[in-house]
């Protein structure tokens, strides 16, 4: 009876977690392009060393008791990893199974064709809808191709339509995905995009987004879920034109999916 | 964000037949009433009538030295093999790599779960963050045939739902084929439906009878699609290229 009480308040909170069900002997990567800090003791004043941004750390013990901690708006918890010859702690709100993306990947398509594992033969591509000739308009094509990580499996479309064009990444399967996971590999990759946000706002301060909240630099920077926490939206600043990049997460499927699409 | 815009129009004077295909190869007869075996291209004498779903290995270097057009299809004569002793040419249009429905399949899952090796979990394609309604999802599934993958996309949102199914490296006219063959019911009670009432596409045009027993597609900025509403409230039948591959798609509209 007891356990069975205690079961749901262990594992709800953790939907809304970063990295998930990783155990001793699992290989993590830092995904935070500043780096992480290892730390001597869970959440102590003592930092070991900052591992640099793309570092694989070995998980050495899921520390239990589990002691949680939230930085930058992201919640989650100490671990002790080893590092080379270094052990200690850090915090895994900034580290993923997935690899982190290396400066050459500019777009999600590039990322999974630099980092992750074809599933298959070389995939298809398709069209969507039929055309309207009054509109003069093909309604457009969606490739989709599957690619392998861990036990994930991770699905790319490439899609274009009358009016624009887009990508995204499904991340799925394995031991699930979190949204934290999905905005750190989003930050790694749109960096230069993100990076000219924050410029550009600057320029533009009574900016709001779709959802009619303030657009700052923080915006671009740091976490900031809607409020639900199952999503995240972000106005790209096109000149003229809608560039967005959304971040969802579906709880039950515990997938991530990651978009950027733009139109004029 | 995916916007699917049908229209049934006329321009049956595009065609290609099934593409690719090479000396030796087994290919699978799709004509549902059997494929005339003759003893020259453009002959009178049949050899054979091949019956829907028999296998045929072509047995010429493909060339294209003699056209011929039928249901709308556009191909060539091509030599083939049938068993051990029997050549003879056909029509190359209504022949195929992709495996011929059987007899009971009526959906493109069942298509795909009879013909296909299903492989990988089923996984979510995308997540839709509708404004009104929360998140919907596309799931896919993946399967492998003869070294190619294939993806079959289920949606459901609520302004509708459809089953998709990309096959790559194949033509238009093998996807209406396919389509013909597995969908043949709805297609039927889908004709029936045309000729008792006039039912009008999304352009408000009329849909024609003929249009469920040939092959018309429209073609704009090289891109081919066919689009027929099935038998039921909303529910269309499309066939669309681009990039390699066609997709066959169910769809139903809220």
């Amino acid at each position: 009876m007891r356990s069975l009480l205690l079961l749901p308040l262990l594992f709800l909170p953790l939907l809304t977690f970063a990295v998930k069900g990783y155990r001793a002997g699992d290989e993590l990567h830092v995904l935070a392009l500043s780096g992480v800090r290892l730390r001597a003791t869970p959440g102590g004043d003592k930092v070991l060393a900052t591992l640099p941004y793309g570092t694989k750390v070995v998980v050495a013990e899921v520390l239990s008791p589990a002691q949680p901690f939230e930085a930058e708006g992201r919640r989650g918890f100490w671990v002790k990893v080893k590092n080379k010859d270094q052990v200690g702690y850090v915090f895994d709100g900034f580290l993923s199974w997935l690899p982190a993306p290396d400066k050459s990947c500019i777009d999600l398509a590039s990322y999974a064709q630099k980092h992750l594992k074809p599933l298959g033969a070389k995939f298809v591509g398709h069209a969507f809808g039929c055309y309207n000739p009054d509109e003069d308009e093909i309604a457009g094509s969606d490739d989709t191709r599957f690619f392998q990580w861990g036990g994930a499996t991770i699905v790319l479309s490439e899609s274009w339509y009358y009016e624009g064009a887009g990508e995204g990444l499904s991340l799925n399967g394995g031991a699930g995905f979190s949204l934290e996971e999905g905005w750190l590999l989003a930050q790694a990759i749109f960096k230069a995009d993100l990076d000219r946000c924050v410029e550009l706002i600057a320029e533009d301060p009574d900016r709001v987004d779709y959802n009619d909240r303030p657009l700052n630099a923080a915006s671009y920077q740091q976490f900031s879920p809607a409020k639900d926490g199952t999503y995240l939206e972000l106005d790209m600043l096109p000149e003229g034109c809608s560039d967005m990049l959304i971040i969802v997460f579906d709880p039950q499927t515990k997938t991530v999916y990651i978009s950027r699409h733009s139109g004029c | 964000m995916r916007i699917l815009i049908f229209l049934l129009l006329l321009a049956p004077q595009w065609a290609f037949a099934i593409k690719n295909y090479s000396l030796g190869q087994t290919l699978n007869v799709l004509a549902l009433k059997g494929l005339n075996l003759r003893d020259r291209p453009h002959g009178d004498k049949v050899v054979r009538t091949l019956p829907y779903g028999s296998q045929v290995v072509v047995a010429e270097k493909p060339n294209q030295d003699y056209p011929f057009e039928a249901d709308g299809i556009k191909g060539f004569w091509v030599k083939v093999r049938v068993g051990e002793q029997t050549t003879g040419y056909v029509f190359d249009g209504f022949l195929s790599a992709l495996p011929a429905p059987d007899a009971s399949c009526s959906s493109l899952q069942d298509y795909c779960r009879k013909h296909l090796r299903a492989f990988a979990p089923r996984t979510v394609k995308n997540i839709n963050q509708w404004l009104e309604f929360g998140q919907t999802m596309d799931w896919v599934q993946a399967y492998e045939y003869q070294n190619k993958i294939f993806a079959l996309v289920e949606n459901n949102s609520p302004y509708g739902s459809f089953y998709e199914l990309v096959l790559p490296g194949a033509s238009l006219e093998e996807a209406w084929l396919i389509a013909r063959a597995c969908l043949k019911d709805e297609l039927e009670s889908a004709k029936a439906m045309v000729a008792a009432r006039t039912i009008n596409d999304d352009n408000g045009l009329a849909v024609q009878q003929k249009h469920y027993d040939q092959f018309a597609a429209v073609v704009f900025r090289g891109f081919g699609c066919v689009a027929l509403p099935l038998a039921g409230i909303d529910r269309y039948l499309g066939l669309n290229e681009a990039d390699g591959a066609v997709s066959i798609t169910v769809s139903k509209k809220q």
